[in-house]
């Protein structure tokens, strides 16, 4: 059907080319207009006006809502079906240059994070059992007298608690003991996470960020620890900071290490031009005072 | 016994074709054959000849339809003339996680009305995702006097006073199962409709309401019910209660708690204690909600027979878990939250070497923040210890293509495979690639497996390797996997015994979608939902294939050519004529 549309440039592997040509033999051609909804590569500042309708080369953008029949528009509803494509982007440096149309049309138009939480149906639990979740911490939480601030970590604490009435304290932290805390980058919705139980000072966790974001999946090479982060010393582009249990945002570095993993919630890796007003930028020289 | 007879049979058919009438009498042969009880065996009976198409029908008193559109109530009517009990599914999977309109059919009321003329004497009634109404129980209440077991899993559409109708009229009642249903939960006075004469129910499960029920009333009904053997609370029952119910029933072999919290003095413990493990049948053991440390070693000496197992209600810690199941040997199927984290499920590998069946669902689904639950260490350890495990249900937020390869080597048995990584298109997070050899590792060693739900960052080489290898897969779920057509075409051109697909947001289209032609006649059903398939696919589809069904549902402000949800399945009582409008039949 959609066999008469122009194809994206460069933007897709075989797998599109199979498809057209299955398509042009097997359906009668149709008002090509409609289907350039379907995908907004976001190098669709070099590419308004072409679009694919059907089995492009890589990510897993399905269809787009609210999407209408203008040609190259960009203007969509971005969905969870664009996050595959964005984390492919980060591990298939090599794949076909059609996982990074979504990615890159992601990374503009999303400010916010997007994980499980925000795609209709996932994860995949029965509505009854995700009442039932909802109604047991609802009680949880009506149970502690809780005076209504949203925070995440409370009805948490509170099941803790009410979990623990026996009256052992468990050392449980608020990251759970797995010591996992979730980082994000600027320009990417999806996050990772870092054990931090894993290191031992902020230049060893400082490394395996820049392992997790910064250098190619690929990359054999690594930098030997006892070269300073380049996070951390201010020469990289980027910054690290992060959330304490108070909310604010910090300049990772300021205080000892120690101190630093019992209050962090989580990451973030910011543009420096974000990070205005989160103090001065400490020297390397601090760090290690710090250890 | 009855493969062998069976060949005797055949083989005295076939030799005496001309005298099979005088040597073969069909009551011999319906004798034999109502021994049979599987329906997929029956199926293949009926394809023999003529004549075993014929006792076959005439014997077979159960008939399963898994789609409930596949087949109308008057052909079945026509071809079973004899069926007591009857199982029917309705909505597609997908229904479960609102994926499918609210009235999108598979009701239940147009079956009623033929069994009520031709099945009089119907006892039987299992509905998976039928809607169903109370008028409809009513009718069912009233119109089958030997009517004897009712079960609702995942239906929707009725309320409590459609309970009371059957508590009400149903006098020789066995089997009252409700479970997971959207049900309207007006009120507890159902259970006080159940005769004071009536003495025959052996099941009951209403773990699924909320509302209160009256005491009064469940207690007489356990007491004079001495054949009871499952019982499932719900929540509104508290642990005073329970106590007093088991000690009316000390021969039940499933039960459901009802809230496993309350403040209990040291002689209301110890006498649910000695009602607990005065419960020498119990095998299975459910419900549990709140349950909390303290209380929990009430469980220990009813556990020791304890096969199935489902904590899945109940946020217990790992330390809980652990002093739990070290005293159940013979534990079969474990089901837990993933509060109880790696270290519950090193537990699990450590107390439970019987163990077949393991489910870990997420106690906080939505919390993106804090990382708890279960990792891929936690499901090795398990597989190290439970040799025997072949079916596994496990969300968690991170897994490894190695870990799946150990597990899958400590087990190579499994035939349902059901992870779920829960951040959608999540890579393996060590090596940062897609999950495509995990999944390769299952199907390459898994021979037996025959249900398989895919997760995490998946590229087409999953597929390939799904097809070329999952020679017994049956059911095969997909979400936000996939690079291209070539993946699903993998899988349609692989996979011989394929019969349930279903996708959503791949990228998969129309070229996918055709070339599965031919598979889809021998297929239950196909969905495709948020994939790239087109309102002109979908035709061409129906069109060349008139055996299959197809239908489309749109969704609000979708372009008019894509078609947003798909659902494809073989029927043979055409297109159906109850769909919604949001429903379109091509």
């Amino acid at each position: 059907m959609e066999g008469g549309l122009v194809l994206l440039g460069g933007g897709n592997g075989d797998a599109s080319s199979r498809v057209s040509t299955d398509e042009s033999a097997v359906l009668p051609k149709v008002e090509v207009v409609s289907e350039a909804c379907s995908s907004y590569p976001a190098e669709s500042e070099l590419e308004l006006g072409l679009g694919l309708s059907l089995g492009w080369g890589g990510g897993a953008t399905g269809k787009s809502k609210g999407a209408n029949s203008s040609w190259g528009e960009c203007g969509r509803i971005l969905t969870a079906k664009d996050f595959p494509s964005v984390v492919s982007q980060r591990t298939n440096n090599g794949g076909p240059s059609g996982t990074k149309r979504a990615a890159e049309s992601v990374s503009h138009e999303s400010g916010s994070p997007t994980g499980a939480s925000q795609v209709v149906g996932w994860p995949p639990i029965r509505a009854y059992r995700m009442n039932s979740l909802v109604n047991q911490a609802k009680a949880q939480r009506g149970d502690e007298g809780d005076s209504g601030i949203v925070e995440k970590d409370k009805p948490k604490d509170a099941l803790k608690k009410k979990l623990n009435c026996n009256g052992k304290q468990t050392t449980v932290n608020e990251k759970g003991h797995l010591g996992f805390v979730k980082v994000n980058i600027d320009g990417i919705p999806i996050g990772r996470k870092v054990d931090l139980n894993a290191h031992s000072s902020y230049e060893s966790m400082a490394h395996a960020l820049e392992d997790m974001f910064l250098r190619s999946a690929n990359s054999v090479e690594k930098e030997p620890l006892t070269m300073a982060s380049k996070l951390l010393d201010g020469s990289s582009e980027f910054v690290l900071t992060y959330e304490d249990k108070e909310g604010d945002w910090m300049l990772v570095g300021d205080v000892p290490w120690r101190m630093f993993v019992s209050s962090v919630r989580r990451l973030r890796i910011m543009r420096p031009s974000e990070a205005n007003g989160l103090g001065m930028k400490c020297t390397s020289k601090t760090y290690s005072e710090n250890q | 016994m009855e493969s062998s007879e069976l060949k005797r049979s055949k083989d005295s058919v076939n030799s005496c074709e001309s005298a099979r009438r005088s040597s073969f009498p069909d009551e011999v042969l319906e004798r034999v054959l109502s021994l049979l009880k599987s329906h997929r065996d029956r199926s293949s009976v009926s394809l023999v000849c003529k004549d075993w198409y014929n006792a076959e029908r005439w014997s077979r008193t159960h008939v399963f339809i898994g789609n409930c559109y596949s087949v109308s109530p008057e052909i079945v009517a026509r071809r079973f003339p004899r069926i007591r009990s009857v199982t029917l599914k309705g909505k597609p999977r997908f229904s479960d996680f609102n994926l499918v309109p609210e009235n999108w059919g598979a009701d239940i009321h147009a079956w009623l009305v033929v069994f009520a003329a031709e099945y009089p004497f119907l006892e039987e009634l299992r509905l998976k995702r039928m809607a169903i109404s109370d008028e409809s129980l009513e009718f069912l209440a009233v119109s089958f006097p030997n009517f004897k077991a009712l079960s609702l899993l995942s239906c929707d559409g009725f309320s409590t006073n459609g309970l009371a109708a059957i508590a009400t009229h149903c006098k020789n009642l066995t089997e009252l199962d409700i479970q997971e249903n959207g049900i309207d939960d007006i009120g507890g006075s159902w259970l006080s409709c159940f005769p004071e004469s009536f003495t025959t129910l052996e099941v009951l499960n209403f773990a699924n309401l909320t509302s209160d029920i009256n005491f009064d009333a469940l207690e007489k009904l356990v007491g004079r019910c001495k054949s009871m053997r499952v019982l499932k609370l719900n929540r509104s029952v508290s642990l005073e209660q329970l106590q007093r119910l088991l000690v009316n029933a000390p021969q039940l072999a499933e039960l459901g708690t009802g809230l496993f919290s309350q403040e209990l003095t040291i002689r209301e413990y110890e006498e649910l204690e000695s009602a607990l493990s005065n419960c020498k049948n119990m095998h299975t053991l459910s419900g549990l909600w709140d349950a909390t440390g303290i209380y929990l070693p009430a469980l220990y000496l009813a556990c020791t027979h304890l096969t199935f197992l489902n904590l899945s209600y109940a946020a217990l810690q790992s330390v809980e878990l652990a002093k739990l199941l070290a005293h159940c040997p013979q534990l079969k199927r474990l089901w837990v939250l993933d509060t109880v984290e790696d270290k519950g499920l090193e537990a699990v590998g450590l107390n439970c070497p019987l163990l077949e069946e393991l489910r870990v669902f997420p106690a906080d689904p939505f919390d993106d923040e804090i990382v708890h639950g279960v990792t891929e260490a936690g499901f090795v350890a398990v597989s190290f210890g439970c040799p025997r495990l072949h079916y596994v249900l496990y969300f968690c937020r991170q897994m490894t293509n190695a870990a799946v390869a150990t597990i899958v080597q400590n087990c190579p048995d499994f035939t349902h495979f059901r992870l779920c990584i829960m951040n959608p298109g999540q890579p393996d997070y060590l090596t940062n690639e897609p999950m495509d050899e995990a999944f390769g590792a299952v199907v390459r060693t898994c021979t037996k497996l025959q249900r398989l739900s895919v997760s995490g960052l998946l590229t087409d080489l999953t597929f390939e390797y799904i097809g070329r290898y999952a020679k017994n897969l049956e059911t095969l779920s997909v979400a936000f996997a996939g690079r291209s057509d070539w993946g699903m075409q993998c899988v349609l051109g692989g996979c011989p015994k394929l019969r349930k697909l279903e996708i959503r947001d791949c990228p998969f289209g129309n070229a996918a979608l055709l070339s599965g032609l031919e598979k889809y006649e021998s297929m239950r059903s196909l969905w495709m939902s948020a994939c790239n398939v087109t309102m002109n696919g979908c035709r061409l589809l129906a069109r060349e294939m008139p055996w299959l069904n197809v239908e489309v549902m749109k969704e609000d402000g979708s372009d008019d050519s894509q078609a947003d949800k798909v659902y494809v399945y073989r029927s043979i009582a055409g297109p159906r004529r109850d769909a919604p409008p949001s429903v379109l039949t091509l």
